[in-house]
């Protein structure tokens, strides 16, 4: 049995703008552990008038992605090279049609349970996804719509893993739109060709607009490396939910979701080497 | 345990949102039409400053250009709708509205622009006929990407507007706005204002290739009861 070493941590908020207006919270997103594998999927359901299911459509998107990807998982138990291989075949397109449509598929029979309404308007649910997969070996990473997903190497350097055409304003790709598999992004990085980053962050677009510039932005790729080597986990989740808080408050007033996923031996191996006193405490 | 330790992450700010007015002053503004639109400027400025307040994760932007002979900024860059005031413009001279959207399109181009800003808003004011090579100025504006991205709205002035030039500015009619007395010029102008509170919601909606999307069923009705221009 081979070990995952990287976890996965994360938190949101509703929007300052979302709390003034007794909006609901339109972010979703769940945090899976399968076998030898990490499953983290993210949506921010767009929220306008429009669209006035989107908070379910998010859900239900975050639900599709992580059941879709397990399934995969279970399927290829301890032969993740063979997994890689697959989702290398379909990633460009039978992939994200499966996808959608089991998302559309799902909306619909939701629709049908939930409400007299007639006719389905897909646009109701109107979400955007960000998925992501981490196994031993090799990771994945999926974007249909905005939002961001950073990498971080053990240098602090930050880059985005997925470098997407940002839509101007308040507009973005949607999983309910038609066709909408062909504005799915995927991104793949296999630990044997390429160097792993150290930490992942994922984070809706409430996050990234609410910093006055993009290098300021990237500024957390680093900071939160920094916190996980000097503080670990448990600090950062005790103080997440009042600084995403503090972002939205002072930045964008949108909804807010931040997921940290990190290689818990390579920070472990940094306490050692810099902190060798002190294991297991700090003061 | 470290307590509250600081926020990870560089400077927070609320995003930028451009409000700019486009003002005719041509000699066929002289007089009733000038101090109307004048008045209701100035009369919009109170709400706009209680719309900001109410969203303080907007950063509320004001700029205003006139043309007639020519075109010019009136206020020099973009200035927060707290320290915005209306000083009164004359009208003289002729329509160089291709002008004013040169002047805006410069403004629109990121830089100066901030690819994080919310949609601009663009309120254009006219009662005449362009009488220069508008359509010059109109694609560079059209072809920027927050010139697709902005919020165009045109009050046309009387009846002898160019509706069809304010039409292809808006790129669509209903946003068009006709005002052919002083009444309705104050109420549509008031209206254009509110226009920057819808705006600054921070939602999203599903992708269009047009401008970003408003809600026109509250537009008030044209009315020609009184003097009519």
């Amino acid at each position: 049995m081979i070990t995952l070493n990287y976890t996965a941590f994360g938190d949101q908020v509703r929007g300052a703008q979302h709390v003034k207006n007794k909006s609901k919270c339109q972010d979703k997103f769940k945090i899976e552990k399968i076998d030898d594998a990490l499953i983290i999927a993210v949506a921010d359901g767009h929220g306008s008038s429009k669209c006035k299911y989107s908070d379910e459509g998010a859900q239900l998107a975050v639900n599709v992605f992580c059941d879709i990807i397990a399934s995969l998982v279970k399927q290829h138990s301890g032969r993740m090279d063979e997994l890689y291989s697959y989702l290398s075949r379909n990633k460009a397109e039978s992939l994200p049609k499966k996808i959608v449509q089991v998302w559309k598929d799902t909306v619909e029979k939701n629709h049908q349970k939930k409400s007299n309404e007639v006719e389905i308007d897909l646009t109701f649910y109107g979400t955007t996804l960000l998925g992501f997969l981490i196994t031993e070996s090799f990771c994945f990473a999926l974007q249909l719509g905005d939002g961001d997903i950073l990498c971080v190497n053990s240098g602090g350097q930050t880059t985005p893993f997925i470098e997407t055409d940002k839509i101007l304003g308040t507009e973005t790709y949607s999983i309910s739109s038609e066709k909408a598999w062909e504005n799915v992004i995927i991104e793949m990085r296999n630990q044997a060709t390429d160097e792993f980053p150290v930490l992942f962050i994922i984070s809706t677009d409430g996050f990234a607009n609410s910093f006055v510039s993009d290098e300021e932005f990237m500024k957390t790729g680093a900071d939160y490396l920094e916190l996980l080597k000097e503080y670990g986990e448990n600090e950062i989740k005790d103080n997440l939910k009042n600084w995403l808080n503090e972002t939205t408050q002072n930045g964008s007033g949108d909804d807010i979701t931040l997921v940290l996923i990190y290689d818990k031996m390579r920070i472990r191996l940094w306490e050692k080497f810099f902190w060798p006193d002190c294991e297991g405490s700090y003061w | 345990m470290a307590g509250n330790l600081k926020r990870p992450g560089g400077e927070l700010a609320s995003r930028p949102l451009h409000f700019i007015w486009m003002v005719d002053c041509s000699g066929s503004m002289h007089g009733d039409k000038i101090q109307s639109l004048n008045y209701a400027i100035r009369q919009t400025i109170p709400d706009m400053k209680k719309a900001a307040d109410d969203n303080p994760n907007a950063q509320l932007l004001i700029r205003a250009l006139k043309f007639s002979t020519g075109a010019q900024w009136v206020t020099a860059s973009p200035i927060s709708i707290d320290d915005f005031d209306w000083n009164d413009i004359e009208a003289g001279g002729v329509t160089d509205m291709g002008k004013a959207f040169e002047l805006v399109a410069e403004q629109l181009k990121i830089p100066p622009m901030s690819e994080r800003a919310l949609p601009p808003v663009l309120v254009l004011l006219s009662d005449g006929q362009p009488t220069d090579d508008y359509k010059k100025g109109l694609t560079a504006l059209q072809n920027l990407p927050w010139g697709k991205k902005a919020v165009k709205i045109a009050i046309s002035i009387g009846q002898d507007s160019d509706d069809n030039v304010l039409c292809e500015f808006t790129g669509n009619k209903e946003l068009v706005l006709q005002a052919n007395n002083p009444q309705t010029l104050v109420k549509m102008i008031k209206w254009a204002s509110t226009v920057a509170k819808q705006v600054s919601a921070p939602n999203s909606n599903p992708s269009a290739n047009g401008p970003a999307e408003i809600d026109i069923s509250n537009v008030p009705s044209a009315s020609d009861d009184g003097d009519v221009w």
